[in-house]
């Protein structure tokens, strides 16, 4: 994996790799005496470039060297936080790759003189301009396909690793060898990027690598990245060595679900608690979201997604960026490693996940003629214009499209709690119309029972029943509202454990179940099951029933190797239970999905 | 004067009878177990026959179950197994009784009895198609009569030797006191093996556990029941290596019980919420679940969540086999 990474950032921009030799050449002694002391692999994959790169440097380059000596004790200070950031955003494994790649050419890049560094900028945009064009064009051309391919391209990056890994030395000295011949010939030839890159492959690259960097880029576009798979060793013990948050493995994991993690529940808070006052990288009001998301305080698509927001409104306003980087760059690294450790306290849902992306996109897109207050600014409007245009008037949009569902003498059906769903049966009881609302409920969270209280309050007569008696109550059920966790590209529902068995008996009953669903929770990705991604919460709560010591049969018998305890939190609804999806857009049926998808992304692009 | 009290407790017994069907479920595929064990106690129970056999001896007696059954059965509707095995003893009381009525005849020919039914059982039942099944029901019946008729014939002759030698007031007294303690022997005996055919439907049911269980099967199960852990238990013992994801069935949360007792005879067992039944099926290879009635079209009173676990597991292609003994093999369908 380490070795794979320069060459990967090698094939993503042609011109980065003349600026990191140039970083490399300058800083050849020192940080390779920095390096002796400290063991990492990235670090010693770094210096056989350099060892070899002054043979390489032909002799009019002498006058460069020698102006770039004199800045390299001023540049040793500034060197020693970028490796944890870089580290970091391995483990945050952020949604956007071309970030990855920016962060760490400028970590390299910061002995160069700033005319450099500007002139590097003003090639990035122009990639970045000329990308989203042909994204539409080519995501309708390899939608049916799309599947397929990713699933070759995961086994090619896995076979790729895998022999990347098994290269010996001398493989490694190959590499930095093409790597130094690619640079020799960027320095004489001065055509643009993309121009370059195949007048370069035949000589250098062998066919293998000729045949993966189209790939990878492809794949970088069409496909979302893949999620972090919680059997692969390697990857879990990586991300601890940099996480905040103390996990210590389930004693009994349920076979099933070893791709996902399953951790001991209970000791992350008071260890988070005690580390508050010794914050070094991570900003209060980030640090108070993650205990609030470990604590279960915020539940809830929305509420979650406006929690993590706010607060990264709170540190971009208290951010200030070091003299020796740039907005962009330090500011999306930052981000990045806020977002990992959210991810340690409560796994991302993926209308959290679209909300980074939306962020991260808005932080790239920001001009470098502005100053830091302005681009502060022009970020905070942001995100307050996506929590209001996406979620606020979102939620009222959906809720006068299915106020014209409800009528006089209806039995409106829902499942633990929604709070559009909740909006939606509020106005319609402003409204005057005479209904009443069937609230079905589950263990272990009974989030039910909350949204009772709240509607009986207001006046709404209810009945309240248990996920186990709906085919007695579906009888006399003419509606059933149901609120989404997200809608996939295929139609797939993915909400709260029980949703689709709600979901299934009313399809029996020839009950039509409408989804309300925002848009922005809406994922191009494809999932058939309710086991290759869900969220595991404490198993311990299996065991436990509140307010009734007769009934805990298990209490003695958690840790026994036969037995498990799994609490699962979503499922996925097929798409033929569903009759109707009211986002903001309209009421679709389940195959507008990817309509929508492809609408929102353009939308979110232009935004 | 007796023969119409009979009648109208008999026909007491079926407004209970309809009373006691709520909310049946759909129709789920019964497992060949329960199909077996249905098919031999219906063709038992279609042996019963309609008439009442003019005997004083046995009114007693047939009247004191019909009381005592009418109790049960309306102590618990629900229970269906009760009126099952009411219904089965009335019967082993009725067959018992003809029997007797059989052996105690003496000196009539094979076809003057069946004449003499034939002519009663037209009187008792206008309606010609009833006669007819009456006149089946006996024929059927009748082969074990001759044979006990046959096999009986010096015991009877000794009887009425020595009753003829005792005198006639003495001789009569003693006949109906030993036929009525006969009697009561036989059906004592009778609802005996009746007893232990219910505490042997476990044993039987259990035995068929390894020919549906596999290597490494995944089997979900909802609630406890002890005809389901006598399964797995039996398919435990058979070296079949499985695991259960046992749902808690709340809001008893017999799931706790069933998964504590599948861990200690060492069974791999997941507890799963209610809620996560359709999560879950996906992954699993059979649904395998008692009941708590089972109808004659079919149908099968379970607890509570289980029609949303056999929708799923139908939307899934999962099998879902229900194992349940003989007697709550209820014939309230039929009997309609």
């Amino acid at each position: 994996m380490d070795l794979r990474r320069p060459t990967t950032r090698s094939s993503s921009g042609g011109v980065e790799p003349r600026y990191r030799q140039v970083g490399f050449v300058t800083t050849t002694a020192e940080p390779a005496a920095a390096a002796a002391s400290s063991s990492s692999s990235p670090r010693g994959s770094d210096v056989y470039p350099g060892s070899l790169s002054p043979v390489m440097i032909p002799p009019p380059r002498i006058p460069d060297h020698l102006t770039a000596l004199s800045p390299a004790p001023v540049s040793l200070l500034p060197s020693s936080p970028p490796p944890p950031s870089s580290s970091r955003l391995d483990a945050a494994e952020s949604d956007l790759d071309d970030d990855d790649d920016d962060d760490v050419d400028v970590s390299w890049a910061r002995p160069p003189p700033p005319a450099l560094l500007e002139s590097k900028e003003g090639l990035p945009d122009t990639q970045n301009e000329g990308a989203p064009a042909p994204a539409p064009v080519q995501q309708k051309q390899k939608l049916s396909k799309a599947e397929r391919r990713a699933i070759q391209e995961a086994q090619r990056a896995a076979k790729a690793s895998a022999k990347e890994a098994g290269l010996s030395r001398k493989s490694v000295a190959t590499v930095s060898t093409s790597n130094a011949a690619m640079s020799k010939q960027l320095k004489t030839v001065k055509t643009p990027p993309k121009k370059d890159l195949p007048q370069l492959t035949p000589p250098v690259a062998s066919e293998k690598k000729t045949s993966e960097h189209p790939p990878d880029r492809d794949r970088k576009k069409d496909v979302p990245p893949p999620r972090m798979q919680f059997d692969n060793v390697h990857r879990v013990e990586k991300t601890k060595k940099h996480s905040l948050v103390n996990q210590a493995e389930a004693q009994n994991r349920v076979e099933l679900f070893r791709h996902l993690p399953q951790y001991v529940h209970g000791t992350q808070l008071p260890d988070l608690e005690s580390k508050f006052f010794h914050l070094d990288l991570m900003h209060p009001s980030v640090y108070k979201v993650g205990l609030q998301f470990l604590s279960g305080v915020i539940s809830g698509g929305n509420a979650c997604c406006v929690a993590m927001l706010l607060a990264f409104r709170e540190a971009i306003k208290d951010y200030s960026t070091p003299s020796t980087k740039t907005l962009n760059r330090d500011l999306t690294a930052k981000i990045s490693s806020y977002v990992s450790f959210l991810i340690e306290c409560k796994p991302l849902s993926i209308s959290m996940g679209n909300a980074i992306r939306f962020l991260k996109n808005r932080i790239a897109k920001l001009l470098l003629t502005l100053s830091e207050s302005e681009a502060k600014a022009s970020l905070q409007s942001d995100i307050d214009r996506f929590i209001n245009e996406k979620i606020i008037i979102a939620d009222h949009v959906i809720v006068s499209h299915a106020i014209a569902k409800v009528r006089d003498d209806d039995v409106l059906l829902t499942y633990a709690s929604s709070s559009v769903v909740e909006m939606i049966f509020d106005h319609a009881n402003e409204l005057g119309k005479k209904f009443r609302v069937v609230v079905v409920d589950s263990r272990p969270n009974n989030e039910g029972q909350a949204l009772l209280h709240r509607l009986v309050a207001k006046g709404i007569s209810c009945t309240y029943t248990h996920i186990n008696a709906i085919s007695y109550i579906m009888h006399e059920v003419t509606r059933v509202f149901l609120g989404a966790s997200s809608i996939l590209s295929n139609g797939a529902v993915y909400s709260s454990v029980g949703t689709a068995a709600v979901a299934m008996v009313a399809h029996a009953f020839g009950v039509p179940v409408l989804v309300c669903c925002e848009a922005y929770k809406l994922h191009e990705r494809v999932q058939l099951d309710s086991i290759c991604s869900n969220e595991l919460g404490d198993p311990d709560v299996i065991s436990r029933v509140p307010e009734r010591e007769d009934l805990c049969h298990l209490k003695n018998c958690t840790y026994n190797e036969n037995l498990q305890l799994l609490n699962l939190k979503y499922d996925t609804m097929p798409s033929d239970y569903v009759s109707m999806i009211i986002t903001e857009y309209g009421m679709l049926p389940p195959t507008s999905v990817p309509v929508i998808v492809r609408e929102y992304r353009r939308e979110h692009i232009w935004i | 004067v007796k023969f119409p009290h009979c009648c109208r407790q008999h026909i007491s017994l079926v407004p209970l009878l309809l009373s006691e069907n709520p909310n049946p479920s759909p129709p789920i595929r019964p497992s060949s177990a329960a199909g077996r064990h249905a098919g031999r106690a219906a063709a038992r129970q279609r042996v019963r026959p309609q008439a009442q056999a003019p005997q004083g001896g046995g009114v007693p007696c047939r009247g004191a179950a019909d009381g005592v059954g009418e109790q049960l059965i309306a102590a618990n509707p629900i229970e269906l197994a009760v009126g099952n095995i009411v219904r089965r003893v009335l019967h082993i009381i009725k067959e018992e009784d003809i029997s007797s009525t059989a052996v105690g005849i003496e000196g009539l020919s094979v076809t003057a009895e069946s004449d003499d039914e034939y002519d009663s059982g037209n009187d008792d039942h206008p309606t010609l198609s009833a006669a007819v099944l009456a006149a089946h029901a006996r024929n059927a019946l009748r082969a074990p009569s001759l044979q006990t008729l046959l096999e009986d014939i010096p015991v009877s002759t000794a009887l009425s030797r020595s009753a003829s030698s005792a005198g006639d007031s003495d001789g009569k007294s003693g006949d109906k006191s030993s036929k009525s303690r006969k009697l009561k022997h036989d059906v004592i005996a009778a609802i005996g093996d009746l007893i232990d055919e219910i505490d042997t439907c476990y044993d039987q049911i259990s035995e068929q556990a390894v020919e549906h269980i596999h290597q490494n099967e995944v089997i979900l199960t909802l609630g406890r029941s002890r005809t389901v852990k006598e399964f797995l238990y039996a398919a435990k013992e058979k070296k079949r290596s499985f695991r259960v994801f046992v749902a808690e069935g709340a809001p008893r949360y017999k799931g706790h019980v069933l998964a504590k007792e599948l861990v200690e005879k060492g069974v791999q067992t997941t507890v799963i919420t209610d809620s996560a039944v359709f999560a879950m099926i996906s992954r699993v290879n059979m649904v395998i679940v008692g009941a708590h009635a089972i109808m004659a079209n079919g149908g099968v009173i379970a607890p509570v969540g289980m029609n949303m676990v056999a929708l799923a597991a139908q939307r899934h292609a999962v099998p879902f086999v229900v194992v349940a003994g003989s007697h709550k093999v209820d014939f309230c369908i039929l009997c309609i």
